[in-house]
Formats: structure tokens, sequence, C-alpha cells
């Protein structure tokens, strides 16, 4: 009987859990994919190309071959192939250790014929530029048009006209990409993958080598960040599997350097617009116009949300997908809506400046009267607002004379974190009290193995760590990839289904068996005991003996009523700025969001933690760097590719909206909202303190400098 | 990385015999290792000195000067009351290396003889990057973090040691030890300009290394100040360290240098010489601030750091004799 | 970011077109969202944005064996030479 609605009572659920894997994970004992170490494991090393466009003429693996330790090459481009990007996998090799490899990847001969190149934007876009993809570097998308923006324009009380851009920013993710695949047999294949979707790499694998996707074991215990990047088997992955087929079967890890991880593991498409917004003295945005642009590298995905939250009557909108010789775009977190959100934020915020308006009040007075999220959104800001202070604390734009000036500004997002309904937790039970849950969903950090130990915990009366969540195996009852803010509303409901209906299985079996023969709808189970009729009768323990010799099994399948779809929320910013640096100081950050039933308000916090950070790197430090000459990127690392260490993070207030309304929803995913608005209520704080507007993020000294002198004021 | 032999020194003596052509010598590691991974430096050798006892320690005091042991961490820098009360210059600038980690393996020689962070050298297109057809990569390139001084050369990186900046204030000695027994100089000297790429940044003979460096007995007043965008593990953009003297109220001597502006430790005598004679207010001390960013030629993408550089030796100067100014 | 000096070449401003019908993808082409949103391959593609990122199973690449992007459009036709159907 599968449940419409999450009980209103609850022990667990909607309380503080700490993972289950939290202690394994702080400590390092916690073995990630890129830990493990089977028997006989090679390792293997990828020759990139330095070059951001060339092909290549010939390729020499002879003298690599001979070298000590190497079993194996695998060739990715040989021969009149193209390589496209600093970074484009040439070839690889598996070796007895990760040293040999790398030497045996330099002894490969690689003739180039350079090919020109379109590495930055201004490359590509230049007339006569060399083309990047054919058909030309520059793809305009559908324009979008509304109302009539010119009307609009002509009667407006006041409007802006702006530029603002955002760099490409990278992945990073802290284990980097890879899997290490090794051949059992002549048909089956296990591999160890950091990856956001075991089903997707499991099947990724099997359709490029040929098996059946049921000869294949995908293994993801736990992984070390994805955002979106991580999805399928990658051309490493299936390299692996390659190579590990050459060498008969001996195992062969290929996980990228951190180089490569920033080169090829993806990122973020930058973002630029020319913008006109007009509004009404009393702050209603009547028209916008807006060009914009962005590159995904050798790939498309630089369209993102504009409008964004906002109700714009007139508006026309133009886009353009620009390709450059560069590293191409993976999902990242929320994909084009923290881009958007730039945008539209700074946006509204400069017009608020130029009518003289308050930006909580403009903010307000533009939201989508036929959206439910209007009233979410008008209590988040009210609870934002007072949270960080804002009628005590914040100064008209403009108003402040001394070195140090501090600003607050905020932003608005939106996103949408329903569920797949298509998914299958399985519960099974046995008679040495052993509470199994399965299913073929990872843990990319959402929690996801907690929160189905907890809905399990909730049901049986036990405590989460009686609970066995088994997770991370492609091989399990289907789970949900993670992306999209997708794994918890897509889990959540399957779970709590499985296990009612495995409590009520068992609660069936044991009943006759039990003093008084009570019938089945007589017992309930709290506190680690079987209820008779509401009375203590004996422990889980000892009811679960009577099961016998065949375990109690069930399979979950989701049901209406127990997730949902679409969220708000809100972010505030308080800023230090010193003006005669161009050093910004957060002060303080506050995120407000709205996600329907929080399972466990722990992981919850620490997710939208994560948004933030996350958020604030993109608004205070992350820029992907590339030489115009050479069409190399020139800071893939960690040092010079600057993400916040302990110290640049401030004081982060999370507040959970959750009246009753909206735990009713349901669960809601969460995994990608809370990073969208931190960057532009950023850029808003810097240039509600300074005074101007900092048209490039993120907020380095050198851009809030340029934006001073740009205004004559520094 | 390319294999090497190592040698474990366990003498000044074993450590130069052992830094044949080819080698390199290695302290705290935090710079060499992360070149040798990425190709930058691949020594046949690799010389450890970390073991060498009589390369670590701190000797002396304020009254009569300091000897700092090249191999003398960061941390135990830090952890001398007599820098910290005497030398807050120098004190400061270690102070804001790195992070606790690097402060605890990295040492004073090597910060003194690290390589420039120019992430063209770092790419492996020397200090000094030019394309095939003739372009300078750094002057056409992105050179936000590079010099504004000395712009008409070729050496456009900035200099990397922030711990040469206060030493040099200090009117501080090194003492290189090779193959032909000790020299001394000034630590400014520790520098020079490459014109190829096949020159060293650096004044040391092969064979050489770094022994000591020698404070002078603290006089007057001295201070840094540093512009940086992180607050963890960052470098400067731009930073200045000040010694100054007096007599009475006002500069009787003065000077100053700056990282973050030039291929060497910049010593700017616009600074001092405006600083001179004058007590130190914030309006001299701004006045001295502009007179630094006099002759500065930025390159396309850092005007920023002139801006940056009045700022910094308007602090330098403020921050010497205690004034904070900024933070009211 | 700045912008060039002189407008880039573009093609024709489609400017309210309406989307051209796409025939049945390749059984090679991949995103993300086919793996995450599983009610179906998205392919009404109704949306103000799309900014789906695709790559090839084949190659494993944001381009195909023929050396030419991976996209939506060419992807789902059945002229393209490395095209397969489902």
């Amino acid at each position: 009987m599968a449940a419409n609605s999450w009980p209103e009572q609850t022990k667990l659920i909607n309380t503080r859990i700490p993972r289950l894997d939290g202690i394994a994970k702080a400590s390092g004992k916690a073995k990630y994919p890129s830990d493990e170490r089977p028997d006989g494991m090679l390792f293997g090393v990828v020759l990139y190309s330095l070059h951001p466009h060339a092909r290549i003429k010939s390729l020499d693996t002879t003298v690599a071959e001979k070298m000590a330790g190497v079993k194996a090459i695998e060739v990715i481009a040989g021969p009149g192939k193209i390589v496209r990007y600093h970074g484009d996998d040439i070839a690889i090799v598996a070796a007895e250790t990760e040293e040999q490899a790398r030497d045996a990847v330099r002894a490969i001969k690689v003739e180039y014929e350079i090919l020109p190149h379109a590495a930055t934007e201004l490359q590509a876009m230049a007339a006569n530029a060399p083309e990047v993809v054919k058909g030309g570097n520059v793809r305009k998308g559908r324009a979008q048009i509304t109302g009539k923006p010119d009307d609009a324009f002509a009667k407006a009380d006041g409007m802006i006209e702006a530029a603002y851009s955002v760099p490409v920013v990278t992945h990073v993710c802290l284990e980097t990409h890879g899997l290490t695949a090794r051949w059992d047999d002549k048909n089956h294949i296990t591999a160890w993958a950091s990856t956001q979707a075991v089903t997707a790499t499991a099947n990724e694998l099997a359709e490029s080598n040929e098996i059946p996707v049921s000869n294949v074991t995908v293994l993801t215990e736990v992984m070390g960040g994805g955002f979106g990047s991580k999805f399928g088997a990658d051309i490493w992955g299936t390299s692996a599997a390659r190579l590990s087929k050459k060498v008969n079967g001996r195992p062969v890890k290929i996980f990228l350097d951190r180089i490569q991880e920033h080169l090829a593991g993806g990122n973020r498409p930058s973002a630029s617009a020319k913008i006109k917004l007009a509004g009404t003295k009393d702050g209603k945005i009547t028209a916008m116009v807006a060009q914009t642009h962005g590159t995904g590298g050798v790939a498309r995905g630089a369209q993102f949300p504009l409008p964004y939250v906002y109700s714009i009557a007139n508006f026309s909108r133009e886009h353009s997908d620009v390709f450059v010789n560069g590293g191409n775009a993976r999902a990242m977190r929320a994909p084009g809506h923290p881009e958007g959100c730039i945008i539209m934020e700074s946006a509204i915020d400069d017009l608020a400046a130029k009518l003289g308006l308050d930006p909580v009040e403009i903010r307000k007075a533009n939201l989508a009267p036929a959206d439910f999220r209007t009233k979410i959104y008008l209590d988040e800001i009210a609870i934002g607002a007072e949270l960080i202070g804002w009628k005590q604390n914040f100064k008209p734009r403009g108003t402040q004379k001394g070195i140090m000036r501090r600003g607050l500004g905020l932003a608005l997002h939106q996103w949408g974190g329903g569920g797949a309904n298509d998914k299958q937790v399985s519960c099974t039970i046995s008679s040495d009290s052993t509470i199994e849950l399965k299913s073929a969903t990872q843990d990319i950090g959402t929690g996801i193995r907690t929160v189905l130990a907890i809905i399990a915990a909730e049901v049986f009366g036990l405590k989460p760590t009686d609970i066995k969540s088994n997770i991370g195996n492609s091989t399990f009852p289907p789970g949900q990839s993670s992306g999209g803010s997708t794994t918890t509303p897509s889990m959540s409901p399957p779970c709590y289904n499985a296990c009612l209906e495995a409590r009520d299985e068992l609660f069936k079996k044991i009943a006759p068996s039990l003093p008084g023969s009570p019938s089945a709808t007589d017992l309930s189970l709290a506190d680690g005991q079987l209820l008779i009729k509401g009375q203590p009768a004996m422990s889980f323990k000892d009811a679960c003996r009577k099961i016998g010799m065949n375990s109690i099994s069930t399979l979950g399948k989701s049901s209406p009523g127990l997730a949902s779809n679409g969220v708000g929320g809100v972010q505030f910013v308080d800023v230090t700025v010193d003006t005669e640096t161009g050093v910004v100081k957060l002060n303080k950050i506050v995120a407000v969001q709205d996600s329907g039933l929080i399972i466990d308000k722990l992981t919850w916090e620490s997710q939208v933690l994560g948004g933030v950070i996350g958020g604030l790197n993109y608004g205070m430090f992350e820029e992907r760097i590339v030489d115009p000459t050479s069409g190399r990127m020139l800071n893939p690392d960690m040092e010079l590719y600057q993400l916040a260490g302990a110290s640049d993070i401030p004081e982060i207030i999370v507040h959970a909206y959750e009246p009753a309304d909206q735990k009713k929803r349901g669960v809601i995913g969460i995994g990608e909202p809370p990073t969208i608005g931190t960057a532009a209520a950023i850029g808003n704080a810097v240039s509600n303190a300074i005074g101007v507007r900092v048209t490039h993020w993120p907020m380095t000294p050198m851009n809030v400098l340029n934006a001073l002198a740009q205004e004559g004021k520094a | 990385m390319k294999a090497f032999e190592y040698v474990g020194a366990k003498s000044v003596d074993q450590a130069v015999k052992a830094l044949t052509s080819g080698s390199a010598a290695m302290a705290g590691g935090t710079d060499l290792i992360n070149r040798m991974k990425d190709y930058v430096t691949s020594p046949d050798r690799v010389v450890y000195l970390n073991d060498v006892k009589e390369l670590a320690g701190i000797s002396g005091d304020s009254g009569t000067g300091l000897t700092i042991l090249s191999g003398t961490r960061l941390s135990d820098l830090l952890a001398n009351d007599s820098i910290k009360k005497s030398y807050p210059a120098l004190w400061q600038t270690a102070s804001e290396v790195g992070t606790p980690q690097i402060r605890n393996m990295a040492t004073i020689g090597g910060n003194l003889m690290q390589h420039p962070r120019c992430w063209y050298y770092r790419s492996g297109f020397g200090l000094i990057p030019k394309s095939s057809d003739g372009k300078h990569m750094l002057r056409e390139g992105d050179n936000r973090y590079a010099s504004i001084f000395m712009t008409d050369g070729d050496a456009l990186y900035a200099h990397p040691s922030s711990l040469a900046i206060p030493l040099i204030a200090l009117g501080a000695k090194a003492t290189l030890i090779g193959p032909d027994g000790e020299r001394t100089m000034d630590v400014a000297e520790l520098y020079k300009v490459p014109t190829s790429n096949t020159e060293s940044p650096f004044a040391s003979r092969p064979g050489e290394i770094l022994k000591s460096v020698s404070v002078p007995a603290a006089a007057g007043k001295n201070g840094s100040f540093e512009a940086r965008h992180k607050q963890a593990h960052d470098w400067p953009l731009v930073m200045a360290s000040a010694s100054l003297t007096f007599s009475g109220d006002t500069v009787s001597d003065a000077r100053v240098v700056v990282y973050g502006v030039a291929p060497l430790p910049w010593r700017s005598k616009a600074a001092e010489e405006a600083i001179k004679g004058k007590s130190v207010t914030l309006d001299s001390a701004r006045a001295a601030g502009s007179a630094a960013a006099e002759g500065a030629k930025p390159l396309s993408m850092n005007g920023y750091k002139v801006a940056m550089l009045k700022t910094v030796i308007t602090r330098t100067l403020c921050v010497t004799v205690g004034n904070r100014y900024w933070e009211v | 970011m700045s912008q060039p000096d002189q407008e880039p070449t573009v093609p024709e401003s489609p400017e309210n077109v309406p989307e051209t019908p796409l025939g049945p993808m390749c059984r090679h082409l991949r995103s993300k969202g086919m793996y995450v949103y599983t009610d179906g391959v998205d392919m009404g593609f109704d949306h103000d944005y799309d900014n789906t990122i695709y790559w090839c199973l084949k190659t494993m690449k944001s381009f195909g064996p023929d050396d030419d992007m991976v996209e939506k459009q060419s992807c789902c036709s059945t002229e393209r030479a490395c095209y397969q159907p489902v």
C-alpha cells in the first residue's frame, strides 16, 4: 500500500542526524574510488595536447612501449585526428607505477600540424577567426520576444544600459574524474568509479565494450564531488576498460591529475550581457532588451535563463553560443542559473539605484503574481532582511565616503528539484534483524545514504545506524542519477514505500506466532520494540527471529504525494570593501531556502552551506585564464586558480523556510538552488558599498579597482 | 617528474660537494617539487638540505643584529620573540606566507631563492616567454600579476620572494657558500634580471647555496603592509616594507622596498626621498605613495597595481609608526 | 570578456522562427538530462533556453566520429554520416 503522504508525527524525519559515513569521511577512513587498489592494478596516465588546435600528423609509441613497466598503450587521437583544446586527449599509457606511466607518456613522439586557434571569446568572435566548428564560431539561438519593449522603453520613468560578464569557471572536483576498470573474466567488468551516476557509467562501459549491461558492476561507495560533471564513463573510463582488456584483465586506474581536471573535467560557461532595463517610479520593471553570449568551449551549453525570476511584460533577448578552442562545458550545479541570476540581479539593482528605490522593494514589486513562489519569496525576503539587518544597515548606493565601505546586497533564485518517479529501493528484513536497503543511486554529497536510513529507521522504530543503507552499486535496483537536485526526491518515496511494505509483511508473517495471536493491524514498532495494541511486547530483534529462514524483501516504488517540484530562495550578503586596495571582505551571508519537507536537517544545511561556498567562490575568486597567444590555460592548479580557504569564508546563516504548508509538499531536492544567488548578491553588495557597479566577475581587487577608476573615484 | 638521484646531505660541506652541474638544492621543497612535477625544473640530482643541522637556527639579538641560517623554518622565525618585537616588517611578512603547513616546511633560504610564480614560466615558456614569431606572450597576454616597473625590458614577471622585501629594507646581508668558500653581499644583490631564458635570475654561482642572512641591529622603526586577494593561502599582489630612522619626529633615513611591481625587489627611492625630512603623517605618507608610483609603466592589464602601489606605500609608512588609519 | 571591436559575422537572425521538428535521435547521442529526467529524452525543446551539453558514445567527446560537433539537430538527422538509429 504505497503511501501518499509522510507521517505527521516523526521522531527522526525533519531532525538533525549526522551522516552515517561522516566520521569515516572526515577521518580519512572512507575509501574513495580513487583510493581503490585492486590486486595487480596498473596506473594509466593520459597524454594530452598542449596545443589548442592541431592535427596529429604522426604518433610513434615504439619507444614508450619498450619502457620499464609499460604494459599497454591506447591511442585516442591517432594520425589525421584533430585535437581541439589544451588538454584534449591523445593517448593513454598503462604501466606498473604512475611514475613509469608518466615517463612513457613523455616518450610518445607526436608530430603536430599546428592549426590556427581561437582560444578566447575575443579571438573566436573576431572577423576571419579560425573556425572552431564548422559553420562558424558564433551560433545564434532563437530570439525571445514578448510584448512591445520599444514602446515600453519610450514610456518608462527611468532606464539603465549596462554590460556585465562572468568568466568560465572550471569544475575542480576534489576527487578528479576517473575510474579503475577490471575485466573479471572475458565477459564481465568491475569498475570503481567516481561518478554521480553508477547506472549511466555501467551502461556506457557495457555499450563501448559490447557486453551486456548486466555484466558490468560499477561501484561508488563514496565519491569526492561531481557537481554535474561526472555522468557517464567518459573517455578515460572507456579507455581504462579497453586497456584492462589488453592486459588480460589487470585493473587499470585512470584518474585525471589536477591540471587535466581543470582542462578537461568540465566547466561552467562564461556569460556576457549587454542589457537595457526600464521601469516606473514605483518600481515596476516595464521592459528589458538583452544581447547575451557565452562560451562552453568546444561545446554548446552557454545559454542561460533571462529574464530570471522576475516578471517582465515586454522584453526581447538574443543569445549566441560562442565556440572557442577550450575544454568543453559540462553541467555545473544549476546550469545556467547563476549566470542568469548575475545578469538579472545586477540589472535590477542598477535600475533600483537609478530610480532611487530600495533594492528589496523593487524585487518585491516585480514577482510574478501567478507564480506559487511569489508568496514564498515575500516571506523569505522578510526573513532574510531581518537576519542581515537590512533596515538598520542598508545605505543607498553612492552615499558612503570612507575608505572602508560596507554594503548589502541580495539576489533571488529558483529551481525545480523534483524527482523521477520510476526509481526503486529494496528493503530486506532478515531473521537476525538486519534491515538492508539497496538502490543503484549514489551519494554525490547530498547525504542520500543517511536519508534512506532515516526513513527506514522512522518506519521500523530504530536508529539510522541500525540500517544497512547500501547504495553506489549499479547492479542494485534502479536508482537515480544525481543531477538536477533529483536524488532525494526520487529516492525517498520508493524507500518509504519499500519500508512500509516490508514492515507490513513482517507484521503479517509474525502475528500468528505472537502471544494472544494478535492481528497484523494490532502491531506497531517504536524505540526498538514490537508493540501489540500499543504495549511493548518484545524487542525488534526478538520479533525478527520469528521471521524464520526466508527473509522478507520488498521493492518499493514511487507514489504520488511524497515529493514535489519547484523552489525559490533568497540570499543576502554583507561585505566590506577596501576602496584603496579593491579587496572585498565578506562579512556575512544569509541563505533562506525553501524545499518542501526536509528529511535530515543537518545534511540539508550542509548542502546549503556547500552551495553558498561554491557560489562565493564564483563571486569572489574563480576564473579560467587562457593565454591568447598559446591558447593554453594559465592557471590549471589550485594556487593561481583561486578558491576560498577557511579564512575567506564568512559567517553563513542558513535558514530553512518550512512552514506547515511547505512540509506538506513532500521532498524536493536542494543540491542546486543554494549556489545560484550568492555571486549575484555579492556583486550587488560590492556595488552598494562602493557606489559603482563592478561589471566583471569575480570581485577581485583588479576588477574592483578598475571599476572605481572607471568612475574616476579611485 | 624526471627521475633523479637523491643526496641527503648531513653537512654544508657534503651539500656543496654534491651540488655538481645539473643538481638542485632542496630545503622545504615547497617550490622545487612543484617545479619538478611541472617539468619546469628537471634536475639530475636533488641535494636535500633539511638534515644539515648547521644550516638551521637564529642567533644574536636585536641589539647586535640577528643571523638567520638559511634552513630556518618560517614557523621558527615566527616563534622568535626578538624578531616579532624588533623586526615587525620581517615577522609580519613571514606570517602572511602560504599556509601554516607551508610555513612549517618552508625555509627562509627557500623563500629567498624561490623561482617566479609567473604563470608563463610555470607553464614552461621561460621567464621571458616569447612565441615562435617573437611575440612577448606576457606583454601581449594575461599580465594582471606582472610588473609595472622596468617594463621596457623583457623580464616582465614580478619577483616572487616576499621575505626579500623586509630583509632589504632592513639592510640585511646574505652569505652564500660554495666550492670557493663564502661570500657576503646585500640581499638585493642575490637577484638579477635575466635577458634570456638561459640566464638565471639569481647571482649565485653553480654549486653555491645560501647559508644565512644577517639583519643589522634594530634601529628606528620598521613595518610591512600587504595587499592580497584572498585571506587564506595567497601571494601578495603588492606589498612593501619600510625601515625608518628618526631624528626627533622627522625621518632622517628611509628604506622602502616593494613587492609585486618589478622583476626584482623594488627599492622605491622616490618614496624614500619623499618621506625623508618629514614626520610620518597620512599626508606625507600619501605623498610618498604618489611619488613611488611615478614612472610606473603598467602593462595592458595591471594598471590597477599603480593605485595599489600608492596605497601600499602609504599604509606601510603609516604602519611603521603605528598608524592604521584605514581601519577606522 | 570584452566585446569585439566589430560585430561578429553571424547567421541571419532567426527571430521568432519556430523550432524545426527533430528526427529520431542517434543511438549514440547522450546528455546528462537523459540519465536524470527519465520520463524520456526531452525532445520537445520548447524552452526559453536550452543549454544541454551533448556527447557521442562512439567518441566519448563533444565531437562525433565524423569530426563534427555533437548537437541535437545534426544528431537527430539521419543524413549525418555517422548516424545510427536506436
